[in-house]
């Protein structure tokens, strides 16, 4: 069961997502706060972050510069899902994986969930055979 | 990292931020619409169903009225930002036509397509803003018809890219609502709103979109018999 961390700050959001994600059966943590975030980051080391950039205290991209820089997230997979939708151009560079406009439906979550967690298997899998 | 562009004027930003501000709530409230809708809660009874739609509806349509809004003022401040990509024309209008079967259910009136043999197969230009603009024309020219058709005619040249005409045989246009059907917010007192906004904002946000793209949309005419919308698209060509 794949372990996901959702970082957003408005709690019925937050409670959204957790209910669609875990109805599918994933194990799902959520926080409101950039140093609650990095906090369950360490402790949780989660498959994948949902990111929210605009949060309470540092913003998103404190968050997401502490998970490309702390080795043990290195395959941790990371969606921005941001109110701002013209920061999907500039979401890559600052080093996530993939980037949602809000609202994101239900079946756009998921899929897109599904799709970098194997795309994280694989890696891993590939690295495990030395290919 | 930088989250905001200092080129932005004043107001663009504060409509950015307000944008984003009611895109998180709005968020929850669709979300939580399409679960009820979906019956992720439990089986509904026909009373709850039809009330559990009726949420995902107008919440979506919140949503329209609120992209439709931010990218009204950013294409008329000239900071609509453009993503060029290969597309199919004829691909295109299929599928603004689809779209349009989908959510206009009650409305019968036949769409015929007129393509020239000169139109390419692939162009290049703002898929996602040329489909908006498409939209916006067929549900003006649906909610205008009551008997008749509506025809989408294209036209093709290397200097004016690709020009589409809408025509319907609706009740026309007067001439007082004539000089305002471009105005955001107007309604007409004898047009009918059946778009899915249905704010008045689907002409101007087509015109200002046409405009961003250095095209233009114009009413070529109108009368009793229906009325002619034409639109100039200055895309390109693939290899040029």
């Amino acid at each position: 069961m794949s372990n996901i961390l959702v970082v957003e700050d408005d709690s019925d959001l937050r409670d959204t997502y957790a209910e669609i994600l875990e109805f599918e059966g994933y194990s799902v943590h959520g926080v409101g706060s950039s140093a609650d975030a990095i906090d369950s980051l360490i402790k949780l080391k989660p498959d994948l972050v949902i990111l929210d950039m605009q949060l309470n205290g540092e913003s998103g991209t404190v968050v997401l510069s502490f998970i490309r820089k702390y080795p043990r997230l290195a395959a941790t997979k990371v969606i921005i899902a941001s109110g701002f939708v013209d920061m999907g151009m500039r979401a890559r560079e600052w080093g996530a994986d993939m980037f949602l406009a809000k609202p994101i439906t239900a079946k756009l979550l998921i899929s897109s969930i599904e799709g970098l967690l194997r795309e994280q298997t694989e890696r891993l899998h590939n690295l495990d055979s030395g290919s | 990292m930088s989250e905001q562009s200092p080129s932005l004027s004043t107001s663009v930003l504060l409509l950015r931020q307000m944008s984003h501000e009611m895109r998180t709530p709005l968020a929850a409230l669709i979300n939580t619409g399409d679960l009820f809708a979906g019956g992720m809660y439990g089986k509904l009874t026909e009373k709850q169903q039809k009330a559990a739609d009726r949420v995902q509806r107008t919440s979506h349509r919140v949503l329209t009225i609120l992209e439709d809004f931010v990218s009204y003022v950013k294409a008329e401040s000239m900071d609509y930002p453009l993503i060029d990509e290969e597309f199919e024309p004829r691909k295109l209008i299929a599928g603004v036509i689809s779209q349009i079967g989908n959510e206009a259910k009650k409305s019968t009136i036949p769409i015929q397509i007129m393509t020239p043999d000169n139109l390419p197969d692939k162009i290049i230009g703002d898929k996602s803003a040329v489909q908006r603009i498409l939209l916006a024309l067929l549900w003006n020219a649906i909610a205008a018809t009551h008997h008749g058709s509506i025809t989408i005619s294209s036209e093709w040249s290397a200097e004016k890219g690709w020009i589409i005409n809408i025509q319907d045989t609706g009740t026309g246009i007067s001439k007082e609502d004539e000089e305002h059907i471009f105005e955001a917010f107007w309604r007409g007192k004898d047009r009918p709103q059946v778009s899915t906004s249905g704010c008045g904002l689907g002409l101007p946000l087509a015109r200002s979109l046409a405009r961003v793209m250095n095209g233009n949309l114009v009413l070529v005419k109108t009368s009793a018999e229906g009325s002619l919308f034409s639109v100039e698209l200055f895309q390109k060509l693939p290899h040029l």
